[in-house]
């Protein structure tokens, strides 16, 4: 009787904690709502930041969630993203900066003269700007800013010579003001390479550690840095573009996106960037208490395919069936949610490059897909549920990272693979992993999430198809493709270069180069309650910047 | 304890703590993927093979297995452990940093656990087999089959979300951000350890000097709480000194969950990342903390009861 | 041994055992269970549905069902949690009788290694080989076999010298009995049924590891359907879509709790004293 009653009482115990645990989650969260559909970019696109009293006591303080991007680190010689940093931060400025129709803007520069061959370029520096720690900002700062860049560039992998060519000669005249860049070849538009965060102008004299409290011209400046958790910025009490809102801002990264939103809901955040699960940033949009802004950016998520010799994805009739196989629209629409546009270019569709005039010879077909493999004679002899090519197993190796939704579409497209017949062996890593597979070869399709207009131009982005350039990480050769690439290079005409780059893409999109899984819609999400002024940008650089005030 | 036996002791130590670095040097030795690759690939870089080479020499990793231990060993006993490939760090000072996060941690779930344990185990105890002790039962139960990261999950939902009010992100160092994590590893820890208290409790319960003292007319409350209690604190000393083993090293999931800032949730990163010298420098750290607990705890027993020091020897 | 009696002797014991049997049947017979529906099949358009109609679970982000994901996670969870088991009690038996009955210098050596496993707190060491080796479930059940084999080895041994030190086989040795019978007459059956029953008891706990394992990434990997990995997959949606999480976390607790509660049954079988 003793071992009988302890059996009820265990087993009671249990049944009534199942019935409360399926009691508290049972309640119907709302499930995602019916998207709308897929094109139309500009229907999701709000850039309308909320409106509110100002608090001008200069006293406030807030939290702003964010990724970690490369540990947080500020040195832009070091790696981009950590320049990126230093941009987004509020931190370093550059000569000219982007505005939201990716345009470029005069900042640390106020006027400059580019003679005729565009290969000497006179920028005058503003007056008056002061360094956050005090010391002027002249012209012969900025020479020995970009002096430093050079010199520690070779130590890291921002490459600031593909902005601006190490053999360019600069020369700083205090007097006038001016700084000359002479180059020895002909520069389109400098400018939008010196706007890019690489370029930031630091102060070289003071700053002693570049990676944790680099001094710019920035709003604000670092104070207390934290590996791992984040850091503080406080304002700068020497800003040339006047009062600076906030007089510290507290940056915190969040592991992932569900946690901004949950950080976000319960208080903890004020603001936060890329919240990349669609159900939470839908909640958010339907709250009151939050101003939800999203951007159609400039972005592409896109799987590079490693089309070198001997590697399964160099066949071509394999990589036209991988494409047919794949539903982007509802890949985009639902998976996840409209954060990402469908597309099948490798630019992005809302960009001048005459997307409309492109054709799609790979719509999604499954049974087609099968057919094609059929036919080519790519079949599954042994029952294992992959197909073979030429005695291999078809089982494609795919590396990329949870950042921006990448992973849940390399999951998606992993099953719908599979029901073709193609297996996949999917890596998730992080994106140093990412990187270093891409760069080595060590993949057969690599996800990642790129800025297609950086310098507010294709052409550093469109080099990784050209077999020439030195970035072609992927095989591919297409000797058109090379020839067109060459030839952008030389054209300063904008009706001429928007053509010559629409035949490039459907070059690509024809030889089936890339999977391409849409274009991303990047957003900034800010509580009503004590932010105002804060929407997300077009250009991927700048996060806080003086737009953004306390609410009163 | 005598010179002897400490000497002995102190010599098993050294073995073991040898046979330690050893082994965490192999784990990163024995690693797929090529280590100086991975350092510039995780830093973004990707130089040519002359450069990799010069690396590998200047690095010394074309020499022998052992004798890269013994560099590497060199290194350690000097204070450095290397520069972390992810965070270009030392990898000492970034141990260092968290090392007093996780300290509180550990250090107020044990709290928590000894306020929960405790008590349930002694009442288990002396109500054996009555309805208390199977309602008890039941619930350590739960406890310790629960996995963790689902208790700390739920407890998430309801308290940073449904009710807001507790932080998501724990990082802040504050009562509120170790209030959560504490609590989750606690929940599981502390149904472990009720069991055993109430087996310890049980146990001395049986002693013939419990029957004389009851038979000596001593209250009920006094027996307990002055000589069966005491006693029993010998073993459970012991397991305590475990439960802090498991804490730190258990810790990461729960870590990773409400990303507090720990060293569990830093070898996570370091691990996803491949950083090698912060994962040897992480296993090496809390390899050497916890065999430090469990020599301390194994002196103090001795210390406190020598009676039962000659039992143990045996075993 | 007569059936009948012995049921209705040991109800307790019986009616986990039977619980247990059932969860292993389960698994077993996942497709019958589920009624066709494969844990792998995403309809994409179908993602994150709630528990309703057609999906008694609800779906997951890629629209797959979570039922029969958690039914197939079954299999996964118990076929590892059951290897590691098998490997630490044939590995840490061999050792430990080993180490007892040599004695010398293998004794030495071979408690000296596991001195040195103990000193690493099991997941740490779990998690630097199973992260550095690569994720797979296979990778995670050795690694969580190299650090747990100790304890049994350190029984076996224990109970080995025991056994030696006995008065019957002290009188084996002596008239020269071959070490392989002492083994398998003596040693042997009295050693294999206590640490048979620490180790059924010690299938919920290896279970729950290996989830651990999964959860942070280095165990089972996508798409394979495994409570850890979707308590991962979960945490991305535990505010919109808490059905993702809820149900594999509940259902590794039920397969815990049973296999605690049959371990703990047998322990009790085989000592009546009430511990």
């Amino acid at each position: 009787m003793k071992k009988a009653k302890r059996r009820i009482a265990l087993l009671l115990a249990a049944l009534l904690s199942a019935g409360v645990m399926t009691g508290c989650g049972g309640s119907p969260a709302n499930a995602p709502a019916a998207p709308s559909g897929p094109g139309g970019r500009e229907d999701e696109v709000n850039q309308q930041a909320h409106e509110a009293d100002r608090d001008t006591s200069g006293t406030r303080t807030m939290t702003f969630g964010i990724q970690n991007y490369s540990g947080g680190g500020l040195d832009p010689a070091r790696e981009i993203n950590c320049a990126w940093n230093n941009s987004r931060y509020g931190i370093g400025e550059c000569l000219f900066k982007f505005d939201n129709e990716m345009n470029v803007v005069e900042t640390l520069c106020d006027g400059y003269t580019v003679n005729e061959e565009h290969t000497e370029w006179v920028f005058h520096i503003r007056e008056g700007v002061k360094f956050s720690d005090g010391c002027a900002l002249t012209a012969s700062a900025v020479e020995a800013s970009f002096a430093r860049l050079f010199e520690a560039g070779p130590q890291g992998s921002s490459a600031p010579q593909n902005y601006l060519e190490y053999e360019a000669e600069i020369t700083a005249d205090d007097v006038s003001g001016n700084l000359t860049v002479k180059t020895t070849r002909p520069y389109v538009d400098l400018t939008k390479n010196l706007a890019y965060p690489v370029m930031i102008i630091l102060d070289v004299e003071h700053t002693a550690d570049y990676n944790h409290a680099p001094i710019g011209t920035g709003p604000y400046a670092v104070t207390n840095f934290r590996e791992g958790v984040g850091c503080t910025v406080s304002a700068n009490e020497r800003y040339w573009g006047g009062n600076v809102p906030y007089a510290s801002i507290e940056l915190l990264y969040m592991g992932d996106a569900s946690a901004k939103a949950m950080a976000l809901q319960s208080g903890q955040l004020d603001l936060a960037e890329n919240v990349t699960n669609i159900s939470d940033l839908q909640k958010l949009q339907a709250d009151p208490n939050f101003t939800v802004t999203i951007a159609n950016g400039v972005r592409t998520g896109l799987a590079h395919m490693n089309m070198a010799e001997g590697r399964l994805l160099s066949n071509k009739t394999l990589r036209q069936a991988v494409l047919m196989a794949l539903d982007d629209d509802t890949m985009c629409s639902v998976t996840v949610g409209g954060l990402y546009t469908s597309g099948f270019s490798v630019l992005p569709s809302n960009l001048d490059y005459g997307y409309d005039k492109l054709t799609d010879p790979y719509a999604f077909d499954p049974d087609a897909a099968m057919k094609l493999l059929d036919e080519a004679g790519i079949v599954d002899t042994n029952g294992d549920g992959a197909r073979e090519l030429d005695g291999k197993e078809v089982v494609l190796h795919y590396v990329t990272y949870p950042n921006r939704c990448l992973s849940d579409f390399a999951e998606a497209i992993q099953q719908q693979l599979s029901s073709i017949g193609i297996g996949v062996n999917l890596e998730i890593g992080d994106s140093a992993r990412q990187w270093d597979s891409y760069q080595s070869g060590d993949f057969d399709l690599n996800g990642s999430n790129w800025t297609t207009v950086g310098t507010g131009d294709p052409t550093e982005y469109l080099a990784a198809w050209c077999s020439t350039s030195g970035s072609d990480y992927c095989g591919y050769k297409n000797d058109e493709y090379d020839k067109l690439f060459n030839e952008l290079a030389v054209t300063f005409d904008n009706d001429a270069r928007r053509d010559i780059i629409q035949r490039m893409q459907q070059i690509l999109i024809d030889d089936a180069a890339a999977v391409v899984h849409g274009y991303y819609n990047s957003s900034m999400i800010s509580k009503n309650e004590t932010i105002g002024g804060a929407a997300i940008h077009t250009a991927d650089y700048y996060w806080i910047t003086t737009e953004i005030y306390p609410a009163a | 304890m005598t010179a002897k036996q400490l000497g002995k002791r102190l010599l098993q130590i050294a073995v073991v703590a040898a046979g330690i670095t050893f082994l965490t040097f192999l784990i990163t030795y024995l690693a797929p993927g090529d280590p100086v690759r991975t350092m510039y690939a995780t830093a973004g870089i990707m130089p040519g093979e002359e450069i990799i080479q010069q690396t590998r020499e200047a690095m010394g990793l074309n020499r022998p297995v052992l004798a890269q231990y013994f560099d590497w060993l060199q290194n350690c006993l000097r204070g450095d452990l290397g520069v972390s490939y992810a965070y270009n760090e030392p990898v000492s000072a970034l141990l260092l940093d968290r090392l007093w996060p996780t300290l509180k941690l550990a250090l107020f779930s044990m709290v928590l656990m000894l306020l929960a344990a405790v008590p349930v185990g002694m009442a288990q105890a002396t109500h054996q087999n009555r309805a208390l002790d199977y309602a008890l039962r039941s619930l350590t139960f739960f406890g310790i089959s629960m996995p963790n990261f689902w208790v700390g999950m739920l407890l998430m939902l309801f308290f940073c979300v449904r009710l807001q009010l507790l932080p998501v992100v724990c990082s802040a160092g504050d009562f509120k951000s170790l209030l959560l994590p504490a609590v989750t590893l606690a929940f599981a820890m502390s149904a472990k350890y009720a069991r055993q208290v109430r087996a310890a409790i049980l146990e001395e319960l049986r002693q013939d000097y419990v029957t004389g003292a009851r038979a000596r007319g001593v209250a009920e409350w006094k027996v307990l709480w002055w000589n069966v209690f005491p006693n029993a604190l010998l073993p459970l000393i012991t397991l305590l000194g475990l439960s802090l083993g498991s804490l730190l090293g258990g810790a990461a999931v729960v870590e990773v969950i409400f990303s507090y800032p720990g060293l569990g949730s830093l070898a996570v990163s370091a691990i996803t990342a491949y950083d090698y010298p912060l994962i040897q420098g992480y296993v090496l750290w809390i390899s050497l903390i916890y065999m430090l607990v469990n020599l301390a705890v194994d002196v103090s027993y001795a210390y406190i009861d020598p009676r039962i020091r000659e039992k143990r020897r045996g075993g | 041994m007569k059936f009948k009696p012995f049921v209705q002797k040991n109800r307790v014991f019986c009616l986990f055992a039977a619980l247990a049997l059932l969860l292993v049947l389960a698994a077993v017979f996942a497709p019958v269970v589920t009624g066709g529906v494969s844990p792998e099949d995403a309809v994409l358009k179908d993602a994150l549905q709630p528990p309703g109609a057609g999906h008694i679970f609800g779906t997951d982000k890629l629209g797959r069902d979570i039922f029969a994901r958690v039914i197939y996670g079954a299999r996964t969870s118990l076929a590892a949690a059951f290897s590691v088991v098998l490997i630490i009690f044939a590995l840490g038996t061999a050792l430990g009788v080993a180490a007892g009955s040599f004695g010398g210098w293998a004794d030495a050596v071979i408690m000296r290694i596991a001195d040195l496993m103990v000193s690493f707190p099991g997941m740490v060491f779990a998690m630097a080989v199973a992260g550095v080796m690569g994720a797979s479930v296979r990778n995670a059940v050795i690694a969580v076999s190299l650090v747990s084999w100790t304890k049994y080895a350190r029984l076996a041994r224990s109970l080995t010298l025991k056994i030696r030190s006995l008065d019957y086989v002290s009188a084996a040795v002596v008239t020269g009995s071959k070490t392989s019978c002492i083994l398998t007459r003596y040693i042997l059956p009295n050693v294999i049924p206590t640490l048979a029953v620490t180790a059924a008891a010690d299938i919920g706990g290896m279970m729950l590891e290996l989830a651990g394992l999964s959860f942070l990434g280095f165990g089972a990997k996508a798409p394979t359907p495994e409570w850890g990995l979707m308590l991962n997959e979960g945490r991305q949606f535990i505010q919109s879509a808490p059905w993702m999480m809820i149900y594999p976390g509940a259902a590794l607790f039920v397969v815990v709790a049973v296999f605690n509660l049959l371990g703990d049954a047998l322990r009790d079988l085989l000592d009546p004293r009430d511990v």
